[in-house]
């Protein structure tokens, strides 16, 4: 019984200390949407609805979790508010289904506006579920959309530090921690033609200048020409002739050296 | 002393090392290499029409028209081509007609839009008539003949395309009449065309108004033609069941399949047709399918009926009758011929057991001549005879002789020749069903006997009941057999046997030597040896054929490497009758199916939508086969329980993808075994592309179970880059139009999570595309509109954030995305195929095949694409070895592997690796089969084979006998010395 | 950073497009004073549509191999048209024609033995042909070619690299070789040459050796090193005068 009072008590205490952080988001999304519906007037909004899942299997039922919008077409990031916390009954599905080491889906529609019917297509992705739990509902969800606003795809990335403190508790989990990105193709790359033609273009007007073609020291040059006739100076013991003469010779060469 | 003895030896060294540092550096090939590692076969095709030579007395020729879009002229003793062009793509019924009389040949090809006469000696182009429409559907021509001076001679061609009947010159081509021969509106469905001989001209259409339409055109000199047309109702006309032909005396005979009767009429004033039923002919069994007429001659009254596949009837026709003259049973194919003044019609017959029997009787007084008899063997491999086409001449005794070109069910072409006693003789055969493979493999050879003895002595089923006596004993006795083997070998060194058994294909030691295995859209399997090309076994199965887009799965399910069980492979494939899967087992070295009672593979109850190998194995080293079903239901093969189990271990760790074209979906599926134990798909993920800007053309995964040796690039200043090795990423090639602008899209996409990795653009750039996807990196080769060339884009991608610091990837696990690299180049021409080389472990510098539109294979080294190389290189980038930017690629001739021949019409490159790591063995097929070896990395681990073992050991005997004498020298002259 | 690394190959892009929009504007003013009549759009057209009814033109030209017959060598060739979207087969006299719709096609004689310079062919809308050679990197360049198309072929094409045959001349001239044996020669046979029984040469050869004298030169030899590897003035003279108190 005071277990349950204390745990409650701990309940109300999170809640109160996210309720500014909620209406802190609200706000952020309600300045966010008409700034970002002007400028593009034909598209009316630039949010989707996120649905996630904790069902396997073949037949599974999404319920919906939050709403992610950004500014414009050419945003790189957006902002994602939940609509309702997490029940104690999804909590719980997602602790059973971290310890079975299942998977937690999210899906989107394919197109922008707030809710699909039967004919929506979505677009899903899946995490681990044991991720999700150990970071807290820290994640980033990335969505791909084309120029014309279609969403071809989504991702869903788990932020490992998101939790403070070692043990994870079940009720802490109530509110996505989400970052959202938005990525579009990049332009792919053409034969560098003209850079390439100024290039040559430049090497040849050099050429006519008449600048003497690069020198190197006579000794990279001839190295190998001089370095045989060196070691052979070095390593030959005289003329068999010499005899003594000779061998004082080498001798003294060596001496030589050993002194330099 | 010494000091003296090295004074002679250094220079010696020294001299020795410059020789072993002066070796060339080499890329191409060497002429006295041609033929020693590459073979070329070519190929025509199935066969559709069939002429021999008629201009040369002694016919030599025969002259072919193809489905695959092949005119070629086949040598009739040998089977060799004499020539043969491959004509305009694209027509899935091939060549239209091939015209031959007399000195003139002409082919109508591309539904008659493309008419070209040839030279028959040399197959060089005569005259071309190209038509400006684009005509979809097979075009019916004929040589009309004039009369002048008594004789007859070719005057022009006719061709009746879907719209306009086209008279053109035999002489030079030129269009002498073009008429639109349908009123508008109206589109001509089966259309006949038909020469009188009177030199009057029909053609015959009928139309989906269920009406008969006859224009007669009558050549009035200098006029040019007058058209009269006529309409006759026919009620029981469907286009799509009907056919018709036309007698020698102009009387049209047409059968209707729906209804099972037959209707002529004469052509010339026939005002309404006669129509008469099957059953009323007095026949009670027919296939309504395989319902065909035929025209016996040109010139002849009689018409043949094939009711079924192997029941033919002769009829005689008249305007207001048809009578039944021969009934011709147990007939597979027959054909005319002229011989003596006398038509004889040849027959294809089953003989009284297995064996063929081709005979021919008198059409004058419907009589066998027992003469003109012969019999073959009827191996099953090559399915029953479809089309026959006969060559008579006189032989020296005066009677008739002949040879008969067979068409096979699985494509082959069989001539056969009669010998002494009514015994046939197969000249020669071509296995035309070679031209249109559509999945091929390449599969080790067994070991050798006694490494096969090894795997038994210690394979490690043997282990463990066995006491040390038993295995000491056993090793005994392996060794006394292996020393047997031994003495077998030297004794056939001594003195080579006579007989040479057919030995059995063996593995070599550096497994050079493989097994193609060649998958046929026929239906025909081919085990091929990779060092002639010489088929090792054919099969035959019936009734399969491709999966919509012309593919079928190709499995090996156990590799020869686990030698007590013997190999296996799986075939998927569809069924020709019912659309559904059929699954076939073989042995893939020796071609044998490996359930006996399925002779023709297993038919299953449902369509197959994807099929995939299990990276998981039995505990018979047997790779189960997935195949998933069109309502995403799981089967897999073989269904036993030690394969569940396995899967039960793996329960979400194993994923698939599936792409739906039409609807331009990537969908992915992780397999979960449900608790009482059925397998099942759910899920993972979906990516949507929308249409029509970006729909999916390719799918590329990075093959499987690839060795990548080095994990990263070592840059100038020490640091690595490390490759972004992700073993679940797809390359996804997207092609589309997107506000009137053709678009190309990239996408790398993670196959467990869905994840989109990377996606690129190119604006007004377009397919046909080919990508290859391997290691880190993505080549892709494309159009590029804009600038009006191809262009080749590469990608490599690396890891963003320093070493993972881990042996294996997840897919799950990863957070950060690659850094991409990326960079375009120009590619001088278009391509039909491309493929990447790929060695055993990985160790080898990776090198592109190119199948360039002249018909050349060319090899790139990958580091050419590489999107590192700079346009103003520093010293930084020489020390790296990355090589200045130049924008445009060349065609070096030294890198094409197929040096002067020209291998038409490459669909896919086959890379298999050998047992030697600089080693690679290509297939490349499509019309025609070549096979070489490539060393991307020149050959490093063994010496090569102009390696002059001479010199070398001269040079090192010289050095031995120097030492020798210069120490005899030596101790001579400190005993002179001494001795002063 | 990929993003700003995508923003500046578009920005790339939009230069290259500038450029190539300049190219353009030129190589049609080209073409209207030579008195040719092709416009602009040739090259510029996309892949003929579909829908529209194609009209197609006939592209003329003949090869030849120089010192060949025309049937010595037009057996196994053919002409393609954009790598193989259209073809051409030779006729008796190596003349060939093509019909191809309009648009701006490269044009390629394919003969495995003989090797042939490609050429780019402009058709208009009106029919109009023109032949230039083919710039893949500068595609608006004009280098005219006669129309109708001539090829000539630039000879044999070479597939195999010449088996490097050992020769001992070669061996032999090779300058590390010389540098070494030309010694040993010397070192070897000069003294063989001098009658070493004689006493006066004996005599005087001891007197030769006597005025090289080795320890004088001996020094000069560490000082060529020292000079060569870099010794200053200073470390010179040091260590020549280490080397005299030696001696």
């Amino acid at each position: 019984m005071a277990t349950t009072m204390e745990s409650f008590s701990r309940f109300c205490l999170w809640f109160l200390v996210f309720l500014p952080v909620i209406c802190f988001c609200q706000v952020l999304s309600d300045m966010d949407l008409p700034a970002g519906a002007a400028p593009q007037p034909n598209i009316p909004t630039l949010s989707v609805t996120v649905e996630h899942s904790f069902d396997q299997g073949r037949d599974q039922t999404f319920t919906a979790r939050g709403t992610i919008s950004w500014k414009t077409m050419r945003s790189t990031s957006g902002t994602y508010v939940q609509g309702v916390p997490l029940s104690e009954q999804d909590r719980d599905r997602l602790k059973v289904l971290a310890d079975a080491g299942g998977f937690y889906r999210i899906r989107v529609p394919n197109k922008f506006g707030l809710i699909g019917d039967s004919t929506t297509d979505y677009v899903s992705t899946l995490v681990r579920a044991d991720l999700l739990y150990n970071s807290c509902l820290s994640d980033i969800i990335t969505l791909n959309i084309d120029m014309l606003g279609h969403i071809i795809g989504v991702a869903m990335a788990t932020v490992p530090e998101g939790c403070e403190g070692d043990e994870v508790e079940t009720f802490d989990l109530s509110l996505f921690n989400t970052t959202v990105e938005i990525a579009q193709p990049v332009t792919g790359p053409v034969p560098e033609t003209q850079a390439y033609i100024q290039k040559i273009e430049q090497e040849r007007a050099e050429k006519e200048k008449g600048q003497p073609p690069e020198q190197r020291s006579f000794f990279a040059k001839y190295w190998m020409y001089i370095l045989p006739i060196v070691l052979f100076l070095i390593l030959s013991p005289g003329q068999p002739e010499g005899g003594q003469g000779g061998g004082g010779q080498g001798g003294g060469g060596r001496g030589g050296n050993g002194g330099g | 002393m010494t000091g003296q003895g090295q004074g002679f030896s250094l220079p010696w060294i020294l001299l020795t090392a410059a020789l072993v540092l002066h070796v060339p550096p080499t890329s191409g090939m060497y002429e006295d290499q041609i033929g020693k590692f590459d073979w070329h076969q070519q190929y025509i095709g199935a066969v559709r029409q069939a002429a021999f030579d008629q201009s040369a007395p002694v016919s030599k020729r025969i002259f072919v028209g193809t489905e695959s879009n092949v005119v070629a002229a086949i040598n009739s003793r040998t089977g060799q081509l004499a020539w043969r062009h491959v004509q305009e793509r694209g027509d899935p019924w091939g060549v239209d007609a091939v015209l031959h009389k007399g000195n003139v040949l002409v082919t109508v090809c591309s539904g008659g839009d493309a008419v070209r006469a040839w030279d028959p000696a040399s197959g060089t182009l005569l005259w071309e008539f190209l038509a400006k429409e684009k005509n979809d559907s097979p075009a019916k021509a004929l040589l009309v003949e004039g009369r002048q001076d008594e004789r007859s001679h070719v005057e022009s061609v006719a061709v009746l395309t879907k719209k306009t009947l086209r008279i053109l010159s035999a002489v030079d081509g030129h269009e002498m009449v073009s008429t639109e021969v349908w009123s508008s509106g109206e589109t001509g469905g089966i259309s006949v065309l038909h020469q009188a001989s009177n030199g009057q001209l029909y053609a015959v259409s009928i139309s989906s108004q269920a009406a008969v339409q006859i224009v007669s055109y009558t050549h009035v000199p200098g006029k040019g033609y007058e058209a009269v047309k006529r309409v006759i109702p026919a009620g029981w006309a469907l286009p799509q069941s009907t056919q018709c032909v036309v007698t020698g005396d102009n009387i049209l005979v047409c059968s209707e399949a729906s209804t099972n009767s037959l209707h002529t009429i004469s052509l010339v004033d026939g005002s309404g047709f006669t129509t008469v039923t099957l059953l009323s002919l007095g026949f009670n069994s027919w296939q309504p399918d395989s319902l065909a007429i035929s025209a016996v001659q040109v010139g002849r009254k009689e018409v043949l009926l094939r009711l079924s596949q192997d029941h033919y009837v002769l009829l005689q026709a008249t305007a207001d009758t048809i009578t039944v003259l021969k009934d011709l049973p147990n007939v597979y194919a027959t054909t005319t011929a002229r011989s003596q003044d006398r038509d004889i019609m040849f027959m294809v017959k089953k003989g009284t057991k297995d064996e063929l029997v081709v005979t021919g009787f008198y059409l004058q007084n419907l009589k066998e001549d027992q003469a003109l008899t012969q019999m073959i063997a009827h191996p099953l491999h090559y399915g029953s005879p479809q089309q026959v086409t006969v060559y008579t001449f006189l032989k020296r005794d005066g009677s008739t002789g002949y040879r008969a070109l067979l068409q096979m069910e699985d494509q082959t072409l069989l001539m056969l020749q009669q010998l002494q006693g009514n015994q046939g003789h197969v000249m020669w055969q071509r296995n035309e069903a070679l031209a249109s493979i559509s999945a091929v493999d390449q599969v080790d050879l067994p070991v050798s006997e006694t490494e096969s003895k090894f795997e038994e002595e210690f394979g490690e089923e043997s282990e463990e009941d066995l006491s040390i006596w038993q295995m000491f004993t056993r090793r005994i006795t392996t060794q006394l057999e292996q020393l047997k083997d031994l003495a077998d070998k030297f004794e056939e060194y001594r003195k080579p046997k006579a007989k040479q058994v057919e030995k059995q294909l063996e593995r070599d030691p550096f497994n050079l030597r493989k097994m193609i295995v060649a998958v046929t859209s026929a239906g025909k399997l081919y085990g091929l040896d990779s060092a002639n090309g010489d088929i090792v076994w054919q099969y035959f199965l019936p009734n399969i054929r491709c999966f919509g887009q012309g593919e079928m799965y190709l499995f090996v399910q156990r590799t020869t490497a686990h030698f007590p069980h013997p190999p296996q492979a799986m075939l998927v494939a569809q069924d020709k009758a019912t659309g559904n899967g059929l699954v076939f087992t073989f042995n893939p070295t020796t071609g044998q199916p490996v359930n006996a009672s399925a002779v023709s593979g297993i038919l299953q109850p449902f369509k197959v939508l994807q099929a995939i190998l299990l990276p998981v194995m039995n505990n018979h080293h047997l790779h189960p086969v997935m195949i998933v079903d069109s309502d995403h239901g799981v089967h897999i093969f073989p269904p036993s329980s030690s394969v569940l189990s396995v899967l039960k271990k793996n329960n979400g760790k194993i994923f698939l993808h599936a792409a739906d074209l039409e609807k331009s979906t990537l969908t992915g599926f992780s397999l979960t075994t449900l608790k009482d134990g059925k397998v099942e798909l759910a899920q993972a993920w979906h990516l949507s592309l929308p249409i029509p800007s970006q729909k999916i053309v390719s799918v590329v995964p990075r093959r499987a179970n690839e060795h990548v040796h080095s994990q990263g690039r070592v840059l100038s200043d020490r640091s690595v880059m490390y490759k972004y090795l992700n073993p679940n990423l797809l390359a996804v090639m997207t092609e589309g139009i997107e506000r009137d602008i053709p678009l190309l899209t990239l996408y790398l996409v993670d196959a467990v999570t869905g994840q989109v990795v990377y996606s690129m653009q190119h604006k007004r750039a377009s397919g046909p595309v080919h990508l290859v996807h391997s290691e880190n990196w993505v080549v892709y080769h494309y159009w590029n509109g804009k600038f009006r060339r191809h262009e080749v884009t590469v990608l490599e991608l690396f890891e963003s954030q320093g070493d993972r610091n881990s042996t294996t990837f997840s897919s799950l696990s990863t957070q950060s995305l690659p850094l991409v690299l990326q960079q375009a180049y120009i590619f001088p021409m278009g391509l039909s195929a491309m493929a990447v080389s790929n060695t055993e472990r990985g160790i080898t510098a990776r090198s592109l095949l190119l199948a360039l539109p002249n018909g050349g294979l060319m090899t790139l080294p990958k580091n050419i694409l590489d999107p590192r190389r700079p346009i103003i290189p520093t010293k930084q980038h020489q020390e790296e070895g990355v090589y200045p930017y130049i924008p445009e690629l060349h065609v070096n001739p030294m890198t094409l592997l197929t040096y002067n021949q020209s291998i038409e019409g490459i669909r896919g490159i086959h890379i298999g690796a050998a047992g030697l790591e600089s080693t690679s063995v290509v297939l490349a097929y499509g019309l025609d089969l070549f096979y070489t070896r490539i060393m991307p990395s020149q050959m490093f681990d063994v010496l090569k084979e102009d390696f002059d073992y001479f010199f070398i050991s001269s040079i090192l005997l010289g050095l031995v006998m120097a030492t020798l004498i210069t120490h005899r020298l030596a101790a001579m002259k400190t005993l002179n010395r001494s001795w002063r | 950073m990929e993003i700003a690394k995508g923003g500046q190959s578009y920005l790339i892009l939009l230069v290259l497009m500038n450029l190539a929009a300049v190219g353009r504007v030129l190589s049609q003013e080209d073409v209207s004073v030579g008195g040719g009549a092709v416009s602009s759009s040739a090259g510029w057209e996309e892949e003929n549509g579909t829908g529209a009814a194609p009209t197609t033109f006939k592209v003329e030209g003949k090869a030849m191999v120089p010192g060949l017959k025309t049937l010595e060598w037009i057996g196994d060739a053919k002409i393609i048209v954009d790598h193989g979207a259209y073809l051409g087969f030779f006729r008796m006299d190596g003349s060939f024609s093509l019909y191809v719709p309009s648009g701006s096609f490269v044009v390629e004689v394919v003969s495995p033995t003989w090797a042939f310079e490609p050429a780019r062919v402009d058709v208009t809308a009106k029919g109009k042909i023109r032949a230039r050679k083919v710039n893949l990197l500068q595609i608006q360049k004009n280098d005219p070619l006669p129309y109708p198309l001539r090829f000539k072929s630039k000879g044999r094409i070479n597939y195999f690299e010449r088996r490097e045959q050992w020769r001992i001349t070669d061996f032999l001239f090779n300058h590390m070789v010389i540098m070494m044996v030309l010694p040993l020669v010397l070192l070897l046979i000069l003294p063989k040459m001098i009658n070493t029984n004689d006493p006066e040469m004996q005599r005087e050869m001891q007197q030769s050796m006597n005025m090289l004298s080795p320890n004088k030169d001996l020094p000069d030899m560490s000082e060529f090193f020292t000079k060569m590897f870099g010794g200053g003035e200073t470390k010179k003279t040091t260590t020549s005068r280490k080397v005299k108190r030696r001696q």
